[in-house]
């Protein structure tokens, strides 16, 4: 009798489960065949998350993909060379000191709201950015004397502190997006917008002038934009666009392979890899504007205002001296580390201006200009300049006998590439007979030991503009802390008279060809001075599926980044092909799976339970 | 048995008596002699527990590979710089049995290198742990007042806050390093253990024989060390290899999520560079199997001893 | 008894009081400077740029008195604004969490919950037996897994599909964004991504709460009066859920309140392997920038929901077992 029962509840089970399961599709076929919209979206995908949405407070490089695609610069990139071309301002006329300049914005260009886009715009804009001290915008600038005008509806006038080419248009330097004036007129405090929700009066949605414009940001999930209703320029092919973000870059591989995301960023050389050859996905390596180094401590010191110093710190001697530092330059191998721990991705590093810059700003050591890797070549410098091991113990002391070489060597515990250079470095620095102790630490730390110059060399990288100035100006002395509480960018403490004096040249230089002379100049006295060994720049690795959309524009051409993370042309250039199109794909099981299985849970337990009632009550009557 | 006749092994020739020691007269060594037949009955009690024995086996085996790792594999393997090293993400082979990482290294050499680390992490911190918490619950259970008033609301403090935050918190505070994770590892567990000594002193106390000992004029000293301590410690010693287990598992996670020492090798940073190295995607799996099993494993065979322990030792247990 | 629950309270407000306190030094104790942090690495990291958004912070104001205006916004709930998260208010950015949390932490415990305390009985009731090894074989050996590696290889079977593992589920993430699904298929959706972060958390978690239920069932089963019930004749079945059961989950009863409390600070290794949006991640995120309001209000949170959860379950207690009732 009981084992009869058990076979009958089982056979319920799987007859409502069948059921269920067929019930469910048939609801959910009915459920998609209604009510789809027909809109194409394009969705890419990186583990980045923004910092800020607003132009004012954004400082990663992927904020600057939701305002590419939103806003309008007055001197826009090339898309092939990063060289300058009209943007906003079509047409810029320069006093002949160099010191006044007029620009003809544009004419016919509407918000998303409707309203037009005029030099009232600008004008308000670059004020306040100027005004609010907006983190980037505002150091574009700094020369600018006095307020922006607008001297009718489609012309601005503004004067600069001193004569300069940076305005002139023939660069882009003016890296700043021009926001509406007649909603960021109403805010208080208009950093404290998020530029998507509604705020002090202004209802939700980012009112922009490209072709789209952000509707939508879950922290941590997504960020969706939708199109301007109001653009006029070449149509897109796409709806909408959406970026994903990630935790992981297994997760953003996996949605890739099946067809979750179309494109993706990744830092991983091996998840790279594993996407090569994939079905339907092409991958393009390139560099970024990024360069990783090994900085020195040539000599920290406090720079006081008015050109004094005040050494501090305890930095070791020996970094003070280039040869030494020309020793340890000499004694890293670049190419090794690109091949081994970038997997080859990437190129070796000399001048801090990296190839993805301003056509004709980077300087490239040529000849006899080039440190080579040459560890025979580095001990034979030590040795003539008096640094010998006295004692036998394979490291080098300072002239004389004194100090040994033994350095502090800091690398981070939020970049795995730091931590796996630093078997390399430690061990061809053994080799020339200097000794490396190397700690891990957080980036929060290791910027309070520089500030405090109780270090000797650590591995840090940075992200310089396409113009170089910005780059350029970390190393003035000025740059170097001012006390031991605040900060300074000149991080390797290099200070030297000659290199500020061009400094302000090539701020000045009217002449844009011979101002990329004086910054060759500029930085070829760094790289001889080697406070930094920069040892490469920055792989860039994307990954694409080849059956959903084309249309990338690599930017600069031919390997750089695919969605032009400078310009906006590609957000109308991309189209989808055959497959692509549609809400983003789901995936996952299907509903009428579900109703089914909950049905079959359901009965399980209520055949459980009868089935245990019922045996209790036979045991009863037994 | 007969008091004071141990039988010690002898090897006396067939048909000679063995000659029995006197009976010691000394209250210190027959207490002595209590306590190694008490530990030989638990040792007995124990060889006959299926699933202490497993787990006693698989325990000595990773303690013998983390000893003689040198002999096992050779430590120049470690070194990205060595020539030893191969093209990296490579799947087994002869040459390398577990493959090789992203630097080219043996994956094999780095899961017997690693479980150094791992085995002293967990065993340092849970030392920490285990004093802290044992001494801290015995002056709360015994003295009681304030003071356990004090106590327990620190210890509330920690078990209030999730540890993995607040060992994020510490490890930011004080920097990526092998001692930060041990002292990490060993402040956030102690409290558990001081509760359950608390708990166990608090009943201890009110057993008739301790207070018939605080009548006849015993120092407190002498009540916690000849009463309370040994009672205890049965339940501590349990508890501590239930705590090592724990311990190892915190390693892994602090290290997997980039808080321990990056310089290190232990099998939770093995599992880190995995992991963000995207081994999963790629489909390494011969990179992040090794170590992850060998955790289970060690975890395993410290709770599996741990239990039988716990049947053996435990009062609540024994007294059925 | 009523001196009893007074006593409890005030234990609960004194405990929470001690966090709030210590947690707002052992913050600011911890290096790097919060807007420094924010601009490192950028062109707009200058030391004018630093000391603006230090004084946009309100950090540049003396310690006592930062302290004074934590206390006093604290007690009007106000939360102040996120330092990395765009500068939106904290209150926002963690309502923005707390729901998928609850629906992911909170689900997979009570699941955790139940599953386990009935492996526990079972497992107890039928002592060493193969169903006993059996079980809590498999229970061990899951507690023994790292949870983050359960998860991993969850990802790697059903989210990649590695060897004879079908792909079935989407890799990461809430719900699939501008899907525009509403309604049912949109709860569809986030069922399919729920499924395995759930079952790693799930099944992660089950051996504690095994293995304390069954350590339990097993010590009332020596108890006199499940000798007294089977010398009268009660029912084997009746004797495990009408007896024995109750008095075995008592002490599992503050276990169990403690892990719903802990729902509240969400799965921190979970959210990073599966890439969903809950508070644990957060957490990480605001430690790593140092963001002060966001570390406050959450660690504020978690503690709270904690030491709320500790006094109910020590209330209840108090109902649920006549012993201490009576005394």
């Amino acid at each position: 009798m009981r084992s009869k029962g058990r076979v009958i509840v089982m056979l319920a089970v799987v007859a409502v489960v069948a059921g269920g399961i067929s019930a469910g599709a048939a609801y959910a076929q009915n459920e998609s065949s209604s009510g789809t919209k027909q809109k194409v979206t394009f969705v890419w995908g990186d583990t980045s998350e923004p910092s800020s949405l607003n132009p004012m407070r954004g400082y990663m490089a992927t904020d600057f993909y939701f305002w590419t695609s939103s806003y309008h610069l007055l001197t826009d990139f090339t898309i092939n060379d990063l060289s300058a071309r009209p943007g906003l301002a079509e047409k810029i006329d320069v006093s002949p000191d160099g010191m006044t300049f007029t620009y003809h914005i544009r004419q016919g260009i509407k918000w998303s709201d409707g309203q037009p886009l005029t030099a009232n715009d600008v004008a308000f804009t670059l004020n306040m950015y100027k005004s609010n001290h907006a983190y980037l915008p505002q150091a574009y600038l700094t020369l600018i004397d006095g307020d922006v005008q607008a001297t009718d509806d489609y012309t601005v006038v503004f004067h600069s502190t001193m004569p300069t080419s940076l305005y002139t248009g023939k660069i882009p330097y003016l890296y700043d997006y021009i926001l509406p004036e007649h909603i960021w007129s109403k805010f208080d405090q208009p950093k404290q917008y998020d530029n998507y929700s509604a705020f002090e009066g202004v209802p939700a949605g980012e009112v922009g002038s490209g072709p789209f414009v952000i509707a939508e940001y879950k922290t941590g999930e997504f960020v969706r934009m939708v199109r301007n209703p109001y653009w006029s320029g070449p149509q897109p092919h796409v709806d909408e666009l959406i970026y994903r973000i990630y935790k992981n870059e297994d997760a953003e591989a996996e949605a890739l392979k099946a067809g979750e995301i179309d494109f993706g960023y990744f830092d991983s050389a091996n998840i790279f890899n594993s996407l090569k050859g994939q079905p339907n996905i092409a991958t393009l390596n390139g560099t970024i504007p990024s360069f990783d180094e090994i900085g020195m401590n040539t000599g920290s010191a406090y720079q006081k205002a008015g050109n004094g110093y005040t050494p501090h710190g305890d930095g070791h001697p020996a970094l003070q001296d280039p040869i030494v530092r020309r020793a340890i330059r000499m004694a890293i191998d670049s190419q090794t580390l690109v091949d081994k721990v970038l997997l080859g991705y990437g190129l070796p590093g000399t001048s801090i201006i990296p190839p993805v810059s301003v056509l004709g700003a980077r300087w490239e050591p040529t000849g006899d200009e080039v440190i080579p890797f040459d560890i025979a070549g580095a001990n034979k410098l030590l040795d003539d300049a008096g640094y010998k091991d006295t004692d036998g113990d394979d490291v080098r002391e300072m002239p004389g006998g004194g100090q040994p070489l033994e350095f502090r060597y800091y690398v981070q515990t939020g970049d795995q590439n730091t931590i796996k250079v630093a078997p390399f470095v430690k061990s061809w620095l053994a080799d020339i007979g200097i000794k490396a102790d190397v700690t891990a630490m957080s980036s929060g730390r290791l910027g309070d030991e520089i500030n405090a110059g109780t270090y000797d060399l650590f591995h840090w990288g940075w992200i310089p503009d396409p113009d170089p100035d910005s780059a350029l100006s970390w190393f003035t002395c000025e740059q170097r802390p001012p006390d031991g509480s605040s900060y300074g960018n000149n991080d390797s403490y290099y200070c030297n008279p000659e290199y500020d004096k061009l400094y302000t040249e090539q701020r000045t230089e009217l002449d844009v060809q011979k101002r990329w002379d004086v910054a060759h100049q500029m930085q070829k006295m760094y790289y001889e001075s080697c406070a930094y060994a920069v040892l490469w720049y920055g792989p860039i690795l994307q990954a694409y599926r080849t059956d959903l959309f084309t249309g990338y524009m690599p930017q600069p051409s031919p390997k750089g980044d695919l969605l032009a993370g400078y310009s906006m042309d590609i957000w109308w250039n991309l189209r989808p092909l055959g497959a692509a199109g549609g809400a983003p794909r789901t995936s996952g099981i299907s509903a009428g799976v579900w109703i089914g299985l909950v049905i079959g849970v359901i009965v399980v337990i209520a055949a459980v339970v009868l089935g245990r009632r019922s045996r209790r009550a036979g045991e009863e009557q037994a | 048995m007969r008091p004071g006749l141990e039988r010690v092994g002898t090897s006396a020739a067939v048909g000679e008596e063995p000659t029995a020691p006197p009976p010691p007269t000394d209250p210190r060594r027959i207490a002595w002699a209590r306590r190694r037949r008490a530990f030989s009955r638990v040792a007995k009690t124990y060889r006959k527990n299926k699933m202490g024995m497993w787990g006693l086996c698989l325990l000595i085996f990773f303690v013998l590979v983390a000893i003689f790792a040198p002999l096992i594999a050779s430590k120049a393997g470690l070194d990205p710089t060595c020539t030893c090293t191969g093209k990296a993400y490579q799947s087994p082979s002869l040459q390398f049995p577990f493959g090789t990482d992203d630097l080219g290294r043996s994956v094999f050499t780095l899961t017997v290198w690693g479980s150094r680390i791992s085995l002293i992490v967990g065993l340092i911190a849970t030392l920490i742990s285990m004093v802290i918490g044992s001494l801290l619950g015995i002056a709360a259970g015994y003295y009681g007042g304030w003071l356990e008033a004090v106590l327990m609301r620190i210890t509330d403090w920690f078990l209030v806050l999730p540890w993995l935050a607040l060992a994020i918190v510490l490890a930011a505070l004080l920097g990526p390093s092998l001692i930060v994770i041990i002292f990490v590892i060993g402040i956030t567990s102690w409290p558990s253990t001081a509760r359950i000594v608390r708990a166990q002193v608090l009943s201890v106390k009110t057993r008739s024989y301790v207070e018939r000992a605080r009548g006849l004029g015993a120092t407190n000293w002498h009540l916690i060390s000849r009463h309370v301590l040994p009672n205890v410690g049965p339940l501590i010693l349990a508890n501590t290899v239930l705590t090592v287990a724990g311990a190892i598992l915190s390693e892994t996670t602090l290290s997997f999520l980039g808080l321990g020492d990056p310089l290190s090798i232990s099998w939770g940073t093995i599992l880190e560079f995995a992991f963000g190295g995207g081994a999963a995607v790629a489909g390494d799996w011969w990179w992040l199997l090794p170590p992850g099993i060998c955790i289970i494993l060690v975890v395993l065979a410290f709770m599996m001893c741990g239990f039988a322990l716990d049947d053996i030792l435990n009062p609540k247990l024994r007294e059925r | 008894m009523r001196g009893y629950l007074v006593g409890k309270v005030v234990q609960a407000f004194l405990t929470l009081l001690f966090v709030l306190v210590f947690n707002f030094f052992l913050f600011r104790v911890m290096p790097g400077d919060p807007a420094a942090l924010l601009l490192r690495g950028s062109s707009a990291y200058n030391p004018q740029n630093v000391a603006q958004v230090r004084h946009e912070l309100g950090l540049d104001q003396p310690l006592p008195q930062q302290f004074v205006t934590y206390l006093k916004d604290t007690a009007t709930f106000k939360f102040g604004d996120s330092f990395f998260m765009q500068g939106r208010p904290v209150s926002t950015t963690i309502r923005e969490r707390i729901w998928p949390t609850i629906l992911l932490v909170g689900t997979s415990t009570i699941a955790s919950i139940a599953i386990g305390l009935l492996i526990g009985i079972y497992a107890g009731w039928r002592r060493n037996t193969r169903f006993d090894y059996g079980w809590l074989g498999v229970t061990l050996v899951l507690y023994a897994c790292p949870e983050f590696y359960l998860g991993i290889l969850v990802l790697m079977a059903f989210g990649a599909g590695v060897g004879p593992f079908p792909a079935l589920f989407p890799i990461g993430g809430y719900s699939t964004p501008g899907a525009g699904l509403s309604g049912f298929s949109y709860w569809i959706d986030v069922l399919n991504h729920l499924v395995m972060p759930w079952f790693t958390l799930t099944f992660a978690y089950l051996g504690e709460y095994t293995l304390i239920m069954r350590s339990s069932l097993i010590d009332v089963l020596g108890d006199e009066f499940v000798m007294t019930a089977r010398a009268k004749g009660v029912r084997e079945n009746d004797i495990l859920w009408r007896h024995v059961v109750p008095n075995a989950l008592l002490p599992t009863w503050t276990l169990t309140m403690l892990s719903l409390g802990f729902i509240f600070g969400g799965a921190i290794t979970i959210e990073l392997v599966f890439s969903y949006p809950g508070v644990g991640w957060l957490t990480v995120q605001a430690i790593t920038a140092k963001d002060y309001p966001l570390m406050q209000a959450l660690f504020l949170l978690f503690s709270g929901a904690v030491i709320i959860a500790n006094l109910v379950a020590d209330i209840t207690y108090m109902y649920l077992d006549p012993r201490v009732r009576a005394a």
